[in-house]
């Protein structure tokens, strides 16, 4: 393979901008050369997260003297030739500008050998200076060492977040290109540990499981579709493996990693009638189309593509994924046999519950105890009518709201805000002394999480410390929890590492502990406070409207929204045009 | 299908289905009941898809067999509001006519073969036991599960048939554990352990409960069956790890005292009155011949309380969530329990008699007392 520099007009078509925005970058653009390479095992090696280390090292083709020697110059690719090649791209890379980008914000070096050589060559970029190309003893394939990531940017590095985050990053990265290929044999290792080792494996689905565990390989569904333009293939996860955020939809376009509104717009469809709203599917998807439907060269990290012909891709993965749930059986879960149900007693009956339910109303209106009879009052347990649930001059509406009379009219307050606020205003100021009152389990529960959560869990470690909740890691993916926050009360760790994530990884990221600690309390305040829809007891309401004056003045909850509204004797009467 | 039945006796079965009726509105036909005429009278049945049960009802003439299935909502207050001692039933075109002295009534039904079958009593490996010993390993164990949204097996309660006919039954919510152990007569000596839903051992507990009696019950595939003279039940097991309960039992304890149920049980109830959501905590502190149970909510107040109790050792202390605590003494019927624990950190067993026993694991406070 020759490299050759890169006509300027077709550089200057290439969208130019960062590529390398911190260790996991790096690790993407090093691990698909290798993949370009025709490497069939890839090896890396990090220190501290990739700052200070990242060794890539593959077994594939190989550069000899001439290739290596401008190999660190800018646009140099062996990978494309002329300007139409840009709209036929079958590898990984096409720009020519990752090593250069690489080698102008570290210390890199390339050893590398062809199968041909006897011997290897290696070259050394160090302060943006390329070093004449020298022979070396080397095994055949490439090794690239990227040290000091950022010694010379210090912006750069110094948002550089912790080791456990960047290994997140990391993680995820690699995570994405060897679901692409399970042929690969990947092995990771960070400061000297074994942080994975993947050998080539049998099927997609069983390097699924290596990284996501065994609640979602045992759940995968199959999906596979071809049109004439479009092979779809993948797997999809029951609505009841869901998450909060879609981070783990991974959709692939020609065996990249891809994030795309036209996908994620046919996954969030199919699913639609089968989840809540708050909570969003999981899939794998692989799609396989003439090189010329897709432009890649939308953004430099490749991250984005653009579909010549969208709608028809939507309308195309929409009906697979449609086709493979119905096969699944994904209706509502369905446990003792069934009988196959008739479509059209099905629809009568949907008929008759619904008129049932739109006369229940009425009907339990109008019933009366039966006079004196010989049995107790008639009362289905089912149709019990509601009690109502009174405090003073406050009564809880809708299990989601208390109403509230007061001189000038009413008060209408959110039961779920108004517990967050005062939780909130509770705690915080108790965590200042302290770490908060913690209930110890009786048996640990070890959560497994995907890789990149596990980091990220990790390292919340001391920080969730002083709200109670002690844990360890165990194993290269799992947690032990030893205690929660006994302000929970009833504490599913799974489901918290999960929404704790996904607060935290919004736009505003929580860099600083400040910060973060903030966003746990909104968290704990949240999952402990009643919830809307929930029928409060006499005692719960009581107790509620009791502490409102530790509330404060404010009346917002945490996340900004209203816990009060008050609506005006005034505002009433010119509602009835009282006035 | 035509009968004619005592209605306070076909109420109370249908009462006593309504907690198998599905409340979901996804699925109406869980929410029907079907009613079998037959010529051993009338069997009503309900399911919510994860447990099913059939039930007989007394007092009915069979005077054409059949089957109905009806919605539980409507055919229910029906006849509970109805004030004649007996009613008839009839199937009129898809609908039941039910008839008494001034009342007519005509509900729609569905077609009952859309049903799904329940199944049968397995033929081989069933087990039997006292409807009181079950009621009492039921009411010991099924309060100490956990709610839905926690770890999956903890929402079920662990069945362990073992030698000897032994009969265990373990619920455990992550922070305290409930273990009784009993005896059930196994013939087959069938070994071996399974989850079963709360919900499923609740209405077993009932099954025991409506009969005279035993019960008898075996495991066929994933699903647990029981049958008495009352009805039969089918229930879904859990799949899932439930974890080893041997060894979460501590064998030997520090400190062993023997404590008045009522007086603790009232102790630690009023101690709860200044606790809140914040600070569920109740701490103990036993010194010699007394224990003094304490609790403090910043914005609530304080509350102490003594009891007299023979202890001579070291001071020793030791916190808990008071609910977990009021839980089990409220459903203890001896006098005394035995409480043992050995430091603030580990858990503490209390035990009632020799067959039950119930490990709940500490609040660690923010300043733990030295
Ligand atoms: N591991 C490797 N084995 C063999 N050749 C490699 C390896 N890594 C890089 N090369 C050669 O170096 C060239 C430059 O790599 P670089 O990543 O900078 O550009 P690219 O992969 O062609 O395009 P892109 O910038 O899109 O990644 C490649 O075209 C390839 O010929
Ligand atoms: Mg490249």
């Amino acid at each position: 393979m020759a490299i050759h520099i890169l006509p300027s007009n077709l550089a200057n078509k290439i969208a130019a901008g960062e590529v390398i925005e911190r260790p996991s970058s790096v690790v993407k653009e090093l691990v698909e050369n290798s993949l370009d390479a025709g490497a069939g095992r890839i090896e890396l090696e990090l220190e501290d997260g990739g700052a200070r280390l990242i060794r890539v090292v593959d077994d594939g083709c190989g550069m000899d003297a001439d290739d290596l020697a401008l190999a660190f110059a800018g646009h140099a690719t062996s990978k494309l030739t002329d300007e139409e090649d840009l709209f036929d791209i079958t590898t990984m890379g096409f720009r020519g500008e990752a090593l250069a980008s690489i080698g102008a914000v570290s210390h890199a070096r390339i050893v590398s050998r062809t199968p041909p050589s006897d011997s290897g060559h290696e070259v050394e970029v160090e302060d943006g200076v390329i070093s004449p190309v020298k022979a070396c003893g080397a095994p055949v394939g490439t090794q690239v060492e990227v040290r000091n990531l950022f010694y010379n940017v210090p912006v750069r590095k110094k948002f550089l977040k912790t080791t456990a985050t960047e290994m997140a990053h990391i993680t995820e990265a690699v995570t994405r290109l060897a679901l692409v290929r399970p042929d690969i044999h990947f092995v990771l290792k960070h400061n000297g540990r074994r942080v994975f080792n993947l050998p080539p494996a049998a099927d997609r689905a069983q390097r699924i499981g290596e990284f996501f565990g065994r609640e979602v390989a045992d759940n995968l569904i199959p999906l596979a579709g071809r049109e004439p333009e479009l092979e779809i293939e993948g797997f999809l996860l029951p609505p009841s493996i869901d998450r909060r955020n879609t981070r783990m939809q991974y959709t692939f376009v020609n065996g990249r990693y891809v994030r795309n509104k036209t996908l994620m717009h046919a996954i969030a469809e199919a699913y639609r009638q089968l989840m809540t709203s708050a909570r969003r599917p999981v899939c794998f998807l692989f799609l396989t189309l003439p090189p010329r439907q897709v432009d890649v060269n939308v953004h430099p990290t490749k991250l984005e593509v653009r579909f010549r012909r969208p709608r028809e891709v939507h309308q195309q993965v929409l009906g697979a994924m449609r086709d493979c749930l119905r096969q699944a059986r994904i209706t509502p879960q369905v446990a003792l046999a069934e009988p196959e149900p008739d479509p059209a007693r099905e629809s009568v009956r949907r008929a008759i519950g619904d008129f049932f339910a739109g006369q229940s109303e009425a009907s339990s209106q109008g019933a009366r105890p039966g006079p004196g009879g010989s049995g107790a009052p008639g009362r289905a347990p089912a149709a019990q009518p509601r009690h109502e649930v009174r405090f003073g001059n406050c009564m809880q509406v809708l299990d989601s709201f208390i109403i509230e009379e007061v001189a000038d009219g009413l008060n209408i307050i959110d039961q779920h805000a108004l517990h967050e606020r005062i939780l909130y205003n509770k705690t915080k100021p108790r965590l200042a002394e302290g770490p908060l009152n913690s209930q110890q389990l009786l048996v640990p529960d070890v959560v497994e999480l995907p890789k990149q959560e596990f980091f990220a869990v990790m390292d919340l470690q001391e920080d969730l410390a002083r709200f109670g909740l002690e844990m360890e890691s165990f194993g290269d993916r799992s947690v032990i929890v030893r205690s929660f926050p006994q302000i929970l009360g009833n504490f599913d760790a799974k489901s918290f590492f999960e929404e704790l994530l996904a607060e935290l990884e919004g736009p505003r990221g929580a860099r600083k502990v400040d910060g973060r600690l903030e966003k746990i309390l909104q968290l704990m305040a949240c999952r402990a406070a009643v919830k809307a829809g929930q029928r409060l007891s006499p005692r719960q309401l009581r107790d509620l409207l009791e502490q409102r004056a530790e509330a404060g003045e404010s009346g917002n909850c945490p996340h900004g929204r209203p816990t009060t509204i008050h609506l005006s004797r005034a505002e009433l009467d010119r509602k009835f045009h009282r006035t | 299908m035509r009968i004619v039945a005592n209605r306070e006796e076909l109420y109370r079965g249908l009462q006593r289905l309504g907690g198998v009726v599905s409340s979901g509105t996804q699925q109406p036909l869980y929410r029907h009941v079907k009613m079998e005429a037959g010529d051993e009278g009338l069997r009503i049945s309900a399911t919510d898809l994860e447990v099913g049960l059939t039930l007989k009802v007394d007092g009915v003439q069979v005077e054409e067999a059949g089957t109905v299935l009806l919605p539980h909502a409507r055919i229910s207050p029906v006849l509970g509001a109805t004030p004649d001692e007996s009613v008839t039933l009839a199937d009129a075109d898809g609908a039941v006519v039910i008839e008494a002295e001034n009342s007519r009534f005509r509900i729609l039904g569905e077609d009952p073969a859309s049903f799904p079958d329940l199944g049968e009593l397995p033929e081989d490996g069933i087990v039997e036991v006292d409807p009181d010993v079950l009621q009492y390993m039921v009411r010991r164990t099924v309060f100490a599960t956990a709610d839905e949204k926690g770890r999956y097996a903890l929402h079920g309660v662990l069945c362990v048939l073992g030698k000897e006919d032994t009969f265990e039954l373990v619920a455990a919510d992550g922070a305290r554990l409930a273990h009784v152990r009993k005896k059930a007569s196994n013939p087959a000596g069938v070994e071996g352990e399974f989850i079963i839903m709360r919900e499923g051992l609740e209405q077993m507990g009932r099954l025991a409960e409506y009969g005279k009696e035993p019960v008898h019950f075996g495991v066929l595939e994933n699903r647990l069956v029981a049958q008495n003279d009352a009805g039969r039940l089918v229930c879904q097991l859990i799949e899932g790890q439930f974890p080893n309960f041997r060894e979460v039992i501590p064998t030997e304890s520090k400190i062993n005292i023997q404590l008045g149920t009522q007086a603790l049980f009232s102790a630690v109830r009023r101690a709860s009155y200044v606790t809140t959501q914040e600070t569920r905590v109740v701490n103990f502190e036993f010194t010699t011949g007394e224990l003094q149970i304490t609790a403090e909510a910043a914005d609530v107040g304080q509350a102490e309380l003594k009891m007299p109790v023979e202890y001579d050792g070291e001071p020793a202390s030791i916190a808990f969530n008071p609910e977990y605590i009021e839980d089990v003494l409220a459903i203890v019927e001896r006098e005394t329990v035995k409480m043992r624990f050995t430091d603030r950190r580990s858990p503490c067993v209390l035990k009632s008699g020799l067959d039950y026993t119930y490990v709940v694991s500490p609040v660690i406070l923010e300043e733990p007392e030295t």
